[in-house]
């Protein structure tokens, strides 16, 4: 795959504060990329540089294996940190402004409103809308190009449960459709559910990158309960070794081994005469593994 | 440069404040040479024409006359062009206290396409309220003048240009100063103070000791208001430049340069929050 974007050692600096610190990083085309670290952190401000409104100190970018240009933000579709539009035009009139400046046709605009279902309400000023509609308007004002890179900066901020939930299933949507997506948000479980990789920044340093998949694979652990737990306890010391067991309050858990098969590890069990009431393999969550790596670094 | 000027067309004709200011600046424009031509019968009325005060009957003067027209017209419609630095410094502002000039630029219109769309919508104002001005001299000037050969229509047709200019200028300094500043309230307070009380006074100030106004014809509203001189007392038999100046017309495009260039730098310098 194709590298869509090259960020070699970057910097922003606010005054006192580093808001970016020598940040590398590369992106394929196709990937799924998260952005996380909390407030603070430099996700805005790097996201800001990588859109030309924020001039970095130092360092460089390309995109679609180009020095960045405004031509080239125009295959980008972008929200940064909240929706932006002229408030007493209609949805229609300020998508109007957005295909003038991405040289897209008027025909378009009716394409993406009812993608997100703003039509009915397409001839209303936006200073009307809700907050969710606000969101929904700016995915759609994002995808009217066709965009070969979808950067959204905190997407579902603000919204009730319901608009998150919309915004989720668009924000899904486009996954699926196999855009190169940049994803800076809080909602982990979120992060999680769309993205392929993340990146990690605190205080405007990268301090971790990993593959979702990969790095919650490596953390999964299994849990187990039976009608005697000691009796169990004993048995899987013997079988995998005592290092990783952690006795919870109602069950047993340990770290999951390299190709670790359930159905025999069941059998095998049975056959000692310990028959388990409870059996789960669990994923270390992106929240979690946030936090750890936040903690580590702190 | 279509497509920027499409852009401002859609911004524009949206905004409340051009249609309300627009729409004040147009009657008034219409307005003024009617309301002027009601004064001068209203002071022939008040039987001024016998009196020291005026020597001939007010009728009489050629203030809608081919020759004078176009240095009045274009001198009276001056104190209207606040109307449309008043669109301006809204226009522009807004831009940032909305924050779509970000949203413009994260969109893929550079900086540099930003700012001259902004100065494209100066350049098409002023000449639309050039054009006006120029039909409505020309409607004006053919029912008020005894003589409408071609010689006599078109001479002093330069202060049109001058017009134009001036409203160049003006525009200019307002794209400036909401680039600079950000907030309208506070411009249009600081350019109607600037404009009528601090300029005049320091220009008072400055004139009296040096016995000259070269040092004042550099002040920037000067450098606009300079290109239309008064024409009033020509009618008292007073001495007037009923003519442009060059020097004035290349010291009112300098300023446009530095105006436009300072904002260039404003624009591209700093981050867009």
């Amino acid at each position: 795959m194709t590298q869509i974007l090259e960020i070699k050692g970057l910097n922003k600096r606010y005054g006192s504060i580093q808001a970016v610190n020598n940040l590398n990083l590369s992106l394929k085309k196709g990937s799924v990329f998260g952005l996380l670290g909390p407030n603070g952190s430099g996700k805005t401000t790097t996201l800001a540089m990588l859109l030309g409104v924020v001039k970095p100190q130092s360092g460089t970018f390309t995109l679609f294996g180009e020095p960045a240009s405004a031509d080239a933000r125009k295959r980008i579709g972008a929200i940064l940190e909240q929706p932006i539009f002229y408030p007493q035009m209609s949805a229609v009139e300020n998508l109007k402004v957005v295909c003038k400046i991405k040289s897209v046709d008027y025909s378009e605009i009716d394409r993406v409103l009812k993608w997100v279902n703003l039509d009915e309400r397409k001839q209303h000023a936006f200073k009307g809308y809700s907050l969710g509609m606000k969101q929904r308007l700016s995915i759609a004002s994002a995808m009217l190009c066709n965009p070969e890179i979808l950067i959204l900066d905190e997407p579902t901020n603000g919204l009730d449960p319901q608009g998150i939930n919309e915004i989720r299933e668009i924000i899904l949507n486009i996954a699926n459709s196999g855009k190169t997506i940049i994803l800076a948000s809080h909602l982990l479980d979120e992060v999680q559910k769309v993205c392929s990789e993340f990146a990690i920044l605190s205080k405007g340093n990268l301090i971790y990158q990993g593959n979702v998949e990969a790095d919650l694979n490596d953390d999964a652990y299994i849990e187990v309960a039976s009608e005697d737990n000691s009796k169990l306890e004993n048995a899987l010391s013997s079988l995998i070794g005592d290092s990783s067991i952690v006795k919870e309050e109602d069950c047993l858990t340990f770290k999951s081994p390299e190709n670790f098969d359930l159905a025999n590890f069941n059998k095998t069990l049975s056959e000692k005469g310990i028959w388990l009431i409870h059996l789960s393999v669990r994923k270390k969550s992106l929240e979690k593994r946030f936090l750890e790596v936040l903690k580590q670094n702190d | 440069m279509i497509k920027l000027l499409n852009i401002e067309w859609i911004k524009i004709r949206n905004s409340k404040s051009f249609k309300v200011l627009g729409l004040i600046w147009l009657i008034a424009f219409i307005a003024i040479p009617v309301g002027f031509n009601s004064l001068i019968e209203w002071f022939e009325n008040m039987g001024l024409e016998g009196s020291q005060l005026l020597p001939i009957k007010p009728t009489d003067f050629p203030v809608f006359d081919f020759l004078d027209i176009w240095q009045n017209l274009a001198y009276i419609y001056k104190y209207i062009t606040i109307l449309l630095c008043f669109v301006i410094i809204v226009n522009v502002s807004n831009e940032f206290n909305y924050k779509t000039v970000r949203q413009n630029i994260i969109d893929g219109m550079s900086k540099k396409e930003f700012v001259f769309s902004k100065f494209l919508l100066i350049i098409t104002s002023s000449f639309i309220a050039t054009i006006l001005l120029a039909i409505l001299g020309f409607i004006v000037g053919t029912a008020f003048s005894p003589k409408s050969e071609v010689a006599v229509v078109f001479q002093n047709f330069n202060f049109v240009f001058a017009y134009f200019l001036h409203l160049v200028l003006h525009l200019s300094y307002c794209l400036f100063f909401a680039v600079l500043l950000k907030r309208s309230g506070i411009l249009i307070a600081l350019l109607i103070v600037y404009s009528y009380i601090i300029e005049p006074t320091i220009t008072q100030i400055v004139s009296i000791p040096l016995n000259s106004g070269w040092l004042t014809k550099f002040f920037p509203m000067n450098a606009s208001w300079n290109l239309i001189p008064r024409p009033i007392e020509k009618y008292f038999l007073m001495e007037v430049q009923d003519f442009v100046a060059w020097n004035d017309v290349l010291i009112a495009l300098l300023y446009i340069f530095i105006s436009l260039s300072g904002t260039y730098l404003l624009i591209t310098k700093r981050d867009i929050k």
